[in-house]
């Protein structure tokens, strides 16, 4: 299946160029400065349409950016090694032999149960704490949480199993949620209880 | 649509009250009062976020949806857990593309077509 037949570049107008704020985004959340990402944005549209014949028309075009975006900006990576944390994952997949009781929400439910205070965060401050997660942590959340794709694609795309994907997720959350409360904490926007005296 | 549309949505299928979720039938600790097919609040805690990602696989979502329906103790976890979801949404799926960056790349594809 190709589209590029007649026009080259009627499909991808149609299915690709879409996705451009999508593809910025990650890339700025992979790359953490906007002048990067922009370079990885032209670099992965370049090359998304130099291979669209290898796209197969209709399916998760999103995916397909994502993953051409992520190769190039590892490619880019290598040439000036500076790695991240290394997340270890060797203890549980998807977060099994973890507490399943959050002591975040412990410690909120309290005073604010449903939730508000995430209302009073400013959205920079939002993005502000995801960039700052562990990369691992912060590409599974982003893919998740941000672009809303299923675990299956999260996985192909990071070149991991489905498993690995949960446990990044669950640890990703958590991180991103104790450091959104205690955020909510310092500005007053909830009122801080122990987590001993709500259980 | 918001999370918290999507929950009231899962929450009301035929026979869900609508009480937006605090009704006055919520009791706390329900892990053994409904029944075989009731899950324990450690499984609906380990299942919410397969519940709200929609991946739940093999197990029923109706059962995961019933726990969190009825117990007082585990539902604003869901709660907790979907406006925290409903944040981060919110704060960084908005973010555009700057208009240089779109002229550019609509540019170097024009380029990349007119070399083919």
């Amino acid at each position: 299946m190709t589209g590029k037949a007649k026009d080259p570049l009627a499909g991808f107008d149609e299915e690709a160029l879409p996705h451009l704020d999508a593809v910025y985004r990650f890339a700025l959340r992979l790359s953490g400065a906007p002048d990067q990402a922009e370079d990885l944005v032209q670099e992965t549209f370049l090359r998304a349409y130099r291979s669209w014949d290898q796209y197969t028309r209709g399916t998760a075009a999103k995916s397909w950016l994502f993953t051409i975006c992520r190769n190039v900006f590892l490619r880019s990576r290598e040439r000036n090694k500076r790695h991240d944390e290394i997340v270890e994952e060797n203890v549980d997949r998807s977060g099994a032999g973890a507490n399943p009781v959050n002591p975040v929400w412990v410690a909120a439910i309290g005073a604010d149960p449903e939730g508000d205070f995430f209302d009073s965060i400013v959205d920079g401050k939002i993005v502000e704490a995801i960039e700052a997660l562990p990369e691992e942590y912060r590409m599974a959340v982003v893919l998740s949480d941000v672009e809303g794709l299923p675990y299956a694609e999260v996985a192909e795309l990071l070149d991991v199993p489905v498993g690995t994907v949960k446990s990044r997720l669950f640890r990703g959350r958590r991180r991103l949620q104790e450091v959104l409360y205690d955020y909510a904490v310092e500005m007053g926007y909830i009122s801080e209880r122990s987590a001993l005296n709500e259980s | 649509m918001s999370i918290f549309d999507s929950i009231k949505r899962l929450f009301g299928g035929a026979g869900a009250s609508d009480d937006n979720g605090r009704g006055p039938g919520r009791v706390a600790g329900t892990r053994a009062a409904e029944g075989a097919e009731m899950i324990s609040c450690e499984q609906a805690l380990r299942l919410v976020h397969d519940f709200l990602d929609g991946e739940l696989g093999d197990v029923p979502a109706e059962q995961v949806r019933r726990h969190f329906e009825v117990c007082g103790q585990c539902y604003p976890h869901l709660k907790l857990e979907s406006a925290y979801r409903e944040a981060v949404r919110r704060a960084a799926a908005g973010q555009e593309a700057p208009d240089a960056l779109k002229d550019r790349v609509s540019q170097l594809l024009t380029e990349a077509r007119a070399s083919d």
